[in-house]
């Protein structure tokens, strides 16, 4: 059997916890291209999943599910159990991660743990409270006048940045696929039901040329790694907003919410499938 | 043999001089290290230290400004069209690499796209102003950083951009250096920080267009400017790059023509290829957009350069000189 692990990784706030909820759920439907074979400590999962199916999103402040365990590893496979996939998620908060940017470094498990992946997960959220907008012209005049010895904030980096410094970490540290291919990164835009229909209708790539012109740039650029652009709806719509939605998935059924959008020759599809990207993260 | 002594507070051990003046062969308290362990042990000023060293993280390399070394050690055989830029303090230099920046992050940059960079991190933070040169101290050096530094550090900034209609990469390479540096190559011919200059493709001389503009102060920046011009000849000889005199604050207003004309004379005078282009990295004027002239002024230098013959980078042999690729620098001595 063909083994593999991937990681996942993302900042705080890029929906990695509320796909890992509806991923989990989709791995025990057995419905989609993977399943799930081991995962011996889910209580993060099922917490998650237990907001889901109540009808809100995993809150980033759920204390409860951040320190229940701030990483999390589920091995699935394929269902002709002909590959298996080691899930792993170093730090569910992401803050691992921001650290790594401004740091340059990364605790000695997770890297040894990351060049011995051939792929990674890569999350990215539709309008994020927390995603960082790169500075405009006059607040960065504003900065470069300043007294630099009064009082003052640094600021955070922007977002496309910590993206752009991520892929070059990706680049550094995975290993190639065991068939000889290149390592693998799917992007996943998360909250893509967020985007307006015009937006939805460009797809992924799209969308990440219009926010983050400085990630696309290196997306195009790079030549090291395999990448490619999901759109992800865990329920396929947004359960805080739209009171309708909302009630609609309760009264539903979440094994047929959610939705995974991607882009092959330029045309955007989707399918319900939510553990497609990692699918592709794993096929030949 | 090493001499000690059992009286705690002697220090014959360090200076050879017996504190009650006895003499330090006989003195009835002297130790003789490895004879009288047990004192030896109590006597031991070895002291282990309290905590060890904490385990330290692996680390990416950094994407801060990039030294001559670096840079050699990340380039894998990529070439580099290098940018020599000069102008004293708060002729705009910094605010163009800022312009360039921003452009970029807004995908902005009329014919280009940003591709990559190995110096992302040190743009952004240029950006925010958060790195300072040493809070006022301008760096005396390239510094030889292994670690990400605390302070601005004198490097190179690199940024590849892809040209939107033939998809062709430029790897360009801008000196982040501190005016002062450039005034020194003025007042008094200091050119041992400034050899990479030889290699450079293009030479970009920054004027502040306020001084320009002001009478008070017009024909001094053109004095100073023109002696700056002088100083790049002398150090270059004749193999002097094109020169792109930048002036800022276009959004200011227009500097008179004579003036133009003036700095085009002096450098007519020096045999220099010169050209003037007119930015704004900022504007207080609605009719100027913010960046204006940086597209410009990124194709003017692509243009200006010769011909992009592959050449290693940096290489040992002394007559391995390309045309005016910053590959080769290391292979040309710095005459002062």
């Amino acid at each position: 059997m063909n083994s593999q692990s991937i990681m996942l990784i993302g900042g705080p706030a890029s929906g990695k916890t509320n796909y890992l909820a509806r991923l989990w759920k989709a791995l025990q439907s057995g419905s989609g291209r993977l399943k799930s074979v081991k995962a011996p400590e889910i209580k993060y999962v099922e917490e998650a999943l237990a907001h889901l199916l109540q009808g809100s999103f995993a809150p980033r402040s759920e204390k409860n599910i951040e320190e229940s365990r701030r990483d999390f590893t589920v091995t699935m496979a394929t269902q002709d159990d002909a590959k298996r996939i080691a899930v792993v998620v170093p730090d569910v908060t992401g803050e691992l991660w921001n650290n790594a940017v401004s740091s340059s470094e990364l605790p000695n498990e997770w890297m040894n743990l990351l060049k011995e992946s051939s792929g990674t997960l890569l999350f990215i959220r539709v309008h994020s409270d927390l995603n960082v907008a790169p500075l405009d012209w006059v607040n960065t005049r504003n900065l470069l006048k300043m007294d630099w010895a009064e009082q003052h904030e640094e600021g955070s980096i922007p977002t496309q940045v910590v993206l752009c410094e991520l892929l070059r970490f990706l680049q550094l540290t995975l290993r190639g696929r065991s068939d000889g291919g290149l390592p693998r990164v799917a992007v996943l835009v998360t909250a893509w039901d967020r985007l307006d229909a015009a937006a939805k209708k460009s797809g992924p790539s799209a969308f990440i040329g219009s926010e983050f012109p400085l990630f696309a740039g290196r997306l195009d650029d790079v030549s090291s790694l395999e990448v490619k652009l999901f759109g992800v709806s865990v329920v396929g719509g947004d359960l805080e907003v739209d009171p309708d939605f909302r009630q609609k998935f309760l009264n539903g059924d979440i094994d047929t919410a959610g939705y995974v959008v991607e882009q092959i020759d330029g045309v955007v599809r989707e399918e319900h499938d939510l553990t497609l990207p990692i699918a592709w993260l794993a096929e030949d | 043999m090493a001499v000690g002594c059992k009286r705690a507070d002697c220090t014959v051990a360090q200076t050879g001089i017996c504190l009650l003046n006895n003499n330090a062969e006989t003195c009835p308290d002297r130790l003789l290290a490895g004879i009288d362990s047990s004192v030896t042990e109590a006597t031991d000023v070895t002291v282990s230290p309290p905590l060890s060293a904490p385990a330290r993280n692996p680390q990416f390399p950094s994407s801060l400004t990039l030294t001559p070394g670096a840079l050699r050690e990340a380039s894998g055989g990529r070439m580099f069209r290098l940018v020599g830029v000069l102008g004293p303090p708060d002729a705009g230099k910094t605010a163009i690499f800022v312009s360039l920046y921003l452009l970029l992050s807004a995908g902005k940059l009329k014919g280009f796209k940003f591709a990559d960079s190995m110096s992302l991190l040190a743009f952004d933070e240029i950006s925010r102003g958060a790195r300072r040169w040493n809070h006022g101290q301008a760096p005396e050096q390239m510094t030889n950083h292994t670690e990400p530094p605390d302070d601005r550090s004198a490097g190179f900034l690199h940024v590849c951009l892809r040209d939107i209609e033939t998809g062709a990469p430029h790897d360009v390479l801008l000196p982040d250096l501190p005016g002062e540096w450039s005034t020194a190559l003025i007042d008094s011919s200091r050119v041992d920080r400034l050899g990479f200059l030889k290699a450079a493709d293009v030479i970009w001389v920054a004027v502040d267009g306020r001084q320009l503009i002001q009478p008070t102060t017009r024909q001094q920046i053109l004095h100073r400017t023109g002696m700056l011009l002088l100083r790049v000849s002398e150090l270059l000889g004749p193999k002097v790059p094109p020169v792109i005199i930048v002036i800022s604050h276009k959004d200011i207003g227009d500097p008179p023509e004579a003036s133009l004309r003036k700095l085009e004379s002096d450098a007519q005078r020096l045999h220099l290829t010169v050209q003037i282009l007119q930015v704004s990295s900022f504007s207080d004027n609605e009719a100027i957009d913010p960046g204006t002239g940086i597209a410009e002024l990124i194709s003017a230098s692509l243009k200006s350069a010769s011909a992009t013959t592959p050449a290693p980078l940096w290489p040992d042999a002394d007559g391995a000189i390309s045309d005016r690729q910053f590959l080769n620098f290391r292979a040309r001595e710095v005459s002062v």
